[in-house]
């Protein structure tokens, strides 16, 4: 016994990952599935993985610093638009953008979470509510480099990326790996420390850890993803729209952590991708699509509270319970 | 002609403060008492606009009719919230925040396209702001009705004053924002407590909506905007006090309508450029406790 | 309402007579893509989707396209322009000949360099906004309504008649609230230089705006001789007009706005919240346009949602007839093919009768009607009287002032 709980420290993350088996069967659906799938899904899903980054990476602040964003869609945007704006305007080439949005969003995170990461609960939630208002109604009224509510068009990234299937693939890339970096911050002793401060903020302060210093990194971690994910996102849609910073999509982006499961790596990126798939099934079926999306998110709060992968996880227990 | 402006432009501001005010001192009570972020109080307020239009329309666009809604449907929406609270809210008391989004962002989805089912994609009009008159102050002319607005919304903060302060349930509310646990030991029933403070909020936001009605209509979308400005005024006016709420909401409107006049161009940016303000100065707005 | 019974016996009649005498359409339908606002703050534009899918059920019921049935597949961008991007893109990759556009011009903006991209031609029958046929028309995009341009010239030609000289303006702050206002004070000053706009006096406001009482009371405080509101559309226009007929203002100044007669932008007004004699228009006014087209379109429209046409309704309706002609006259099913022979088709509007696109700029010559704001008791919505028709092809631009604008 005292063997085995020692060597669970020396484990690499890699074998830590290949614990979670329903993650692989995802990837190897992910890689293998989109060259048989009409152009449409193909579309979808590149949506939808960006959406699982930005859904992992409001978990960092969520899942593991207790901390509820209701303004993350503005750095989703932050990082959009200047990948766009630096294409569009300044002519610089793909790669360039897609490292300075996710720079200028990181940035801007850094700067709104000094005075967010203050406050806690309701407070931290409102402030951020209102700070990603703030980001959208400058987005929204500084035309000459936003292009105010027309949005940034014609954002397209290079012959050989002009492909779905390509863009796909591309994208694919880039999401695993910072999948695989967020696994490691969270397992890491940062991702810890930051547990802690979620679980008992107090104890945390007493035991002399910088709790607002860690807040603010895991609000700026989050900010560069996000940002990240919205420098992908304009050039995949050919452009972003003052839509893409208004609190409804941070909204949309906090509704996919929780209803994964915030308690877990995995559950957001399920939430995702069933959130996703629901905005994309259901207004095909009924023109009263929100209201249908409404009893889902209902039934799924009240059935498991606590998200799918929760009620996933209850769910295995009970088996084996009644198996064994 | 200074004196005309700036008459003028005190009164807007009173106006679009009372509607903030009657908003955000439900979301604030709420949020005192019950521990709950009501992010569906806007879908309240839309409620409340589409149910007077419906009672103008079954009965007669006539200012009886307008009184008889400003009396019944804070009511039914009062009604409804103590119905929700019951079967749905209560559920997620003592969870986290985060557990309560979910069901919260649900209830907007489903009384948004609830209402877009029911009254339809044009908006509604209660057409009563011309029965009112004008009133003529030196070379000012109101429409009297804005007063009605303003002196409704006066007679419900001294109501809350009254009740909070001066009532037994008013210590009750006051017990169970500041010790929860504490109150619940000495015996006081928060069951009935807070299904009566998240009824009495809801029908705040409900009067709030019947009152705006003849002035911008009923329409879809207007629990979103709504909501949002309700939550920069609890956020400037801390949470959990109604006085803060009333303070930040004539402030709000008062920026508002002076900032239109000096930089017209800035018109959505001054409310947030304020509520950073006061967060820099203050992180817990101006009368929170933190 | 008494000639409702009657009117949908007939065109029952009628409608069965015609499944006897033509034959069934068969095969392979034909599909048109249909991008349609049904929710968010452009929910209204629903009624366009009504029209398109009114005009498809005539068409099959006289024996399809080619003999093939017409199909439209429609999907919800939820008034947003990224929702709409994403659509079209799902649209172009399926099977569809065309994709219709009933949405707000933030959505054309956004699809319409996709249309391009796709070669796939994009017909919009919403969304004024001139430059979409002055800047930014390509081999596959049309316009099958009129362009801001036509009734900002028109209205501007009767402001300079006149004597108001002072200007205030307020608009929603989006593409076509830009446009419009821009395109009336322009022209305005253009004919007559002694018009100004008076400082700050200039208000943008969010769409979707609903409480205007800041701005009236300012506008007011500045005292001009005319106020030029038409850039406050949809929910905000309902808004604007109730409480600045409550404030007087329409009494102490002149109110411009070329389209307050559009079913979109007035149906949350009721009689008294009207101001009358306000000079204004649309491209389906009230009461409704006295042809035989019109009165065919309107009574089955009717009879089939039960509800009154909106101006979309109508443009969306003429789109799909105009389409259904091209395909006819290409005589195959074919993007290509439609891209060539679309300019230069001739077709009838309910309300506007006959107009055509240009080959030029792919833009629709369809007009504008004006007239003074007042209540239509007979159909109980806001209407306009004496009404004139302003033809589109006298304000649209000539291929000289194309080749200007266009900076060629």
């Amino acid at each position: 016994m005292q063997k085995e709980t020692e060597m669970v420290p020396s484990l690499t993350w890699l074998q830590k990952l290949a614990g979670h088996p329903l993650l692989w069967g995802l990837v190897a659906l992910l890689l293998l599935c989109p060259p048989f799938l009409p152009q449409t899904y193909v579309v979808q899903m590149t949506d939808t993985l960006l959406f699982v980054l930005l859904a992992v990476s409001i978990n960092l602040l969520i899942g593991y610093g207790g901390m509820i964003s209701l303004g993350h869609a503005a750095y989703f945007a932050i990082g959009g638009y200047t990948a766009g704006v630096l294409v569009t305007q300044a002519g610089m080439p793909m790669l360039v953008g897609l490292l300075a949005g996710p720079l200028a969003a990181a940035l801007a995170a850094a700067v709104i979470g000094l005075f967010c990461v203050r406050v806690a609960n309701a407070y931290f939630i409102m402030l951020t509510l209102a700070f990603g208002q703030l980001v959208y109604t400058v987005v929204w009224k500084w035309r000459a480099l936003t292009g105010g509510d027309d949005g940034l068009v014609g954002v397209a990234p290079p012959a050989i990326l002009l492909s779905e299937i390509h863009y796909y693939y591309f994208t694919l890339v880039i999401i695993l790996a910072c999948l695989v970096l967020i696994h490691r911050i969270c397992e890491s002793p940062f991702g810890t420390t930051l547990k802690a401060i979620r679980d008992t903020p107090s104890r945390a302060r007493s035991i002399g850890i910088d709790v607002a210093g860690f807040k603010l990194a895991a609000f700026t971690m989050a900010g560069l993803f996000a940002g990240i994910a919205g420098s992908l996102y304009v050039f995949h849609n050919r452009g972003i729209f003052p839509q893409s910073a208004l609190w409804v999509t941070s909204t949309d982006i906090m509704l996919m952590a929780v209803l994964g499961g915030a308690n877990h790596f995995v559950g957001p990126i399920v939430g995702a991708i069933f959130l996703k798939t629901l905005n994309f099934v259901i207004p095909r079926l009924t023109e009263y699509w929100l209201f249908f999306l409404g009893v889902v998110v209902l039934l799924i709060a009240f059935v498991m509270p606590r998200g799918l992968m929760d009620g996933y996880d209850s769910l295995r227990a009970r088996l084996k319970r009644m198996r064994g | 002609m200074a004196f005309s402006v700036i008459g003028l432009q005190l009164v807007s501001a009173l106006v679009s403060a009372t509607f903030l005010f009657l908003m955000a001192s439900g979301l604030s009570l709420i949020f005192g008492v019950c521990r709950v972020l009501n992010l569906a109080h806007g879908s309240f307020f839309m409620l409340g606009a589409f149910l007077a239009y419906s009672v103008t329309q079954v009965v007669s666009s006539s200012l009886e009719t307008f009184w008889l809604a400003l009396l019944l449907v804070p009511l039914a929406t009062a009604l409804l919230g103590a119905l929700l609270e019951i079967v749905l809210i209560r559920r997620f008391y003592g969870a986290n925040l985060l557990v309560q989004l979910m069901p919260m962002v649900a209830l907007i989805y489903i009384i948004s396209d609830f209402s877009r089912f029911v009254w339809g994609v044009s908006p509604g009009s209660v057409p009563v702001l011309g029965l009112f008159g004008t009133v003529s102050i030196l070379d000012l002319t109101f429409p009297a009705y804005y007063f009605v607005v303003v002196l409704a919304s006066m007679v419900v903060a001294a109501g809350l004053w009254f009740l909070i302060t001066r009532t037994r349930w008013g210590i009750l509310v006051r017990a169970a924002s500041q010790d929860r646990e504490m109150s619940a030991a000495c015996g006081v029933n928060q069951t009935r407590l807070f299904t009566m403070v998240y009824a009495l909020a809801t029908g705040l936001a409900g009067l709030a909506g019947v009152l705006a009605v003849p002035i911008s209509g009923a329409s879809l979308e207007m629990d979103m905007t709504t909501v949002v400005n309700a939550f920069v005024v609890v956020v400037v006016g801390g949470m959990g006090s109604v006085l803060g709420s009333m303070l930040a909401a004539i402030l709000i409107g008062l920026v508002n309508a002076f900032g239109i006049l000096v930089l017209p161009q800035f018109e959505m940016t001054f409310v947030y450029a304020l509520m950073a303000l006061v967060l820099i100065v203050r992180p817990t707005g101006l009368f929170g406790r933190g | 309402m008494s000639t409702k019974p009657r009117w949908m016996l007939v065109s029952l009649i009628v409608l069965s007579a015609l499944n006897l005498a033509v034959a069934a359409p068969s095969g392979e339908p034909i599909v048109l893509g249909e991008i349609v606002s049904q929710s968010g703050p452009f929910a209204m534009f629903a009624a366009g989707h009504k029209g398109a899918q009114l005009a498809v059920e005539q068409i099959n019921a006289a024996g399809g396209v080619l003999g093939r049935p017409l199909q439209l597949l429609s999907h919800d961008d939820k008034s947003n322009p990224a929702e709409g991007t994403k659509l079209f893109r799902e649209l172009a990759s399926k099977n569809v000949l065309a994709v219709i556009g009933n949405s707000p011009s933030s959505v054309v903006f956004a699809a319409n360099p996709l249309a391009l991209e796709l070669k796939t031609p994009y017909v919009i029958s919403m969304g004024y906004t001139s430059v979409f046929t002055d800047k930014f028309s390509h081999r596959y995009f049309f316009r099958t309504i009129t362009s801001d341009r036509v009734f900002a010239y028109a209205i501007a030609e009767h402001m300079a008649k006149q004597p108001a000289t002072r200007y205030c303006t307020i608009g929603n702050d989006f593409a076509y609230g830009r446009s419009i206002t821009a395109a009336v004070m322009g022209r305005l000053k253009e004919l007559k230089p002694s018009v100004q706009i008076i400082p700050g006096c200039e208000f943008w406001v969010p769409p979707g705006q609903l409480d205007f009482t800041p701005q009236i009371t300012a506008i007011m405080g500045q005292k001009p001789d005319a106020l030029m509101f038409g850039g406050v559309v949809a929910i905000s226009s309902d808004a604007f007009v109730k409480q600045a007929k409550a404030f007087g203002l329409f009494a102490k100044m002149v109110g411009v706005h070329p389209s307050l007669g559009m079913p979109t932008n007035n149906l949350g007004l009721q009689k008294a919240d009207l101001p009358e004699g306000i000079m204004t228009g649309s491209d389906y006014p009230y009461p409704p346009v006295d042809t035989k087209a019109n009165q065919a379109f309107f009574n089955a429209y009717k009879g089939r949602w039960n509800e009154r046409p909106y101006e979309i309704s109508a443009h969306a309706y003429a789109t799909v007839f105009l389409l259904a002609k091209t395909i006819e006259k290409a005589g195959k099913v074919d993007r290509e093919a439609l891209a060539d022979t679309l300019p230069g088709m001739h077709y009838t509007h309910p309300s506007l009768g006959e107009v055509s696109i240009r080959a030029m700029d792919h833009q629709s010559t369809a007009g504008w009607w004006l007239g003074y704001l007042t209540w239509d008791d007979k159909d109980n919505v806001v209407g306009l009287r004496d009404i004139k028709y302003m033809p589109g092809t006298n304000y649209l631009p000539t291929a000289e002032e194309l080749r200007k604008i266009r900076g060629q």
